[in-house]
């Protein structure tokens, strides 16, 4: 099934649905229904986490505010959570996803992770959009061709 | 048994999560101290004893491994429990931080349970 997964969707994309998947699921109870759903609407934001290391790149994320303050509540344990709490769940979130992610591909090389931050623009159609109860997630991950790399 | 915990994240949501874990795992806390760094981490411990710390790695300031290395060095705080909770799960980064004396290293993601069995195995309740 995983290289299944893997020959159909490539790694690095593999990678981060996965990794997205775990995280979302064991954090914020999320219930993933699907991997290929819409887009995450007109109001979505987005993160981003840039990576160094053996594998040096770029992770994005975007989703609707309604999605984050659902997965901000129930990461909390709140009955609601405000578009702010919201926010600064969505940047833990794409922390721990972008770790995992990478963690994921090169488990044996060293890894530094830049603070999560926000960034402009919409979701790209290459990325991978996972539906959810309260919504959908998109997510990317590239790598840098030619970034410096350390054993 | 009850005791007195510092986490320390950059992550303010990580450290509201940390706490509801506290709260659901049954390991009654007598006091929760929180920081942002480990500099602010080291302020916090000039005025509160602490059984044990979680700490995470890549912060501003003060990082988890030169926090580590700092409370290591130190007579004072040199022998309680350090439980790395980081997204960092590069063996690597793990090996180096077992090397430093952290007794333990959680992953995240990680399910509740994951960080309570660690608690409980660090501490011996």
């Amino acid at each position: 099934m995983e290289q299944e997964l893997a020959e159909k969707m490539g790694p690095l994309r593999q990678a981060v649905t996965e990794a997205a998947q775990r995280v979302l699921e064991a954090m914020c109870f999320a219930d993933v229904t699907g991997a290929e759903g819409e887009d995450p609407g007109g109001d979505a934001f987005g993160v981003e986490v840039r990576f160094h290391g053996s594998e040096n790149g770029l992770f994005r994320m975007w989703m609707n505010d309604a999605v984050a303050c659902r997965l901000a509540a129930d990461f909390l344990g709140l009955e609601e959570a405000g578009p702010e709490e919201g926010r600064q769940v969505a940047l833990e979130l794409a922390n721990m996803i972008c770790g995992s992610a990478v963690s994921h591909l090169s488990r044996s090389g060293a890894l530094r992770l830049d603070p999560p931050r926000a960034c402009a623009g919409t979701a790209p159609e290459g990325a991978t959009r996972l539906a959810l109860d309260a919504g959908v997630v998109a997510v990317t991950l590239d790598e840098f061709e030619g970034a410096e790399k350390h054993p | 048994m009850s005791i007195s915990v510092l986490v320390v994240d950059d992550s303010s949501a990580m450290r509201a999560f940390i706490r509801r874990v506290f709260m659901l795992s049954g390991v009654e806390i007598a006091e929760y101290h929180q920081a942002g760094n480990g500099k602010e981490a080291l302020s916090v411990l000039e005025g509160h004893w602490v059984d044990l710390i979680l700490t995470d790695i890549n912060m501003p300031v003060m990082d988890g491994e030169e926090f580590l290395a700092r409370l290591r060095q130190d007579e004072l705080y040199k022998d309680i429990p350090v439980i790395v909770v980081s997204t960092d799960g590069t063996e690597h980064r793990m090996q180096r931080l077992i090397a430093l004396g952290a007794k333990d290293y959680v992953s995240k993601p990680f399910a509740p349970e994951t960080l309570r069995s660690g608690v409980e195995r660090v501490l011996g309740v």
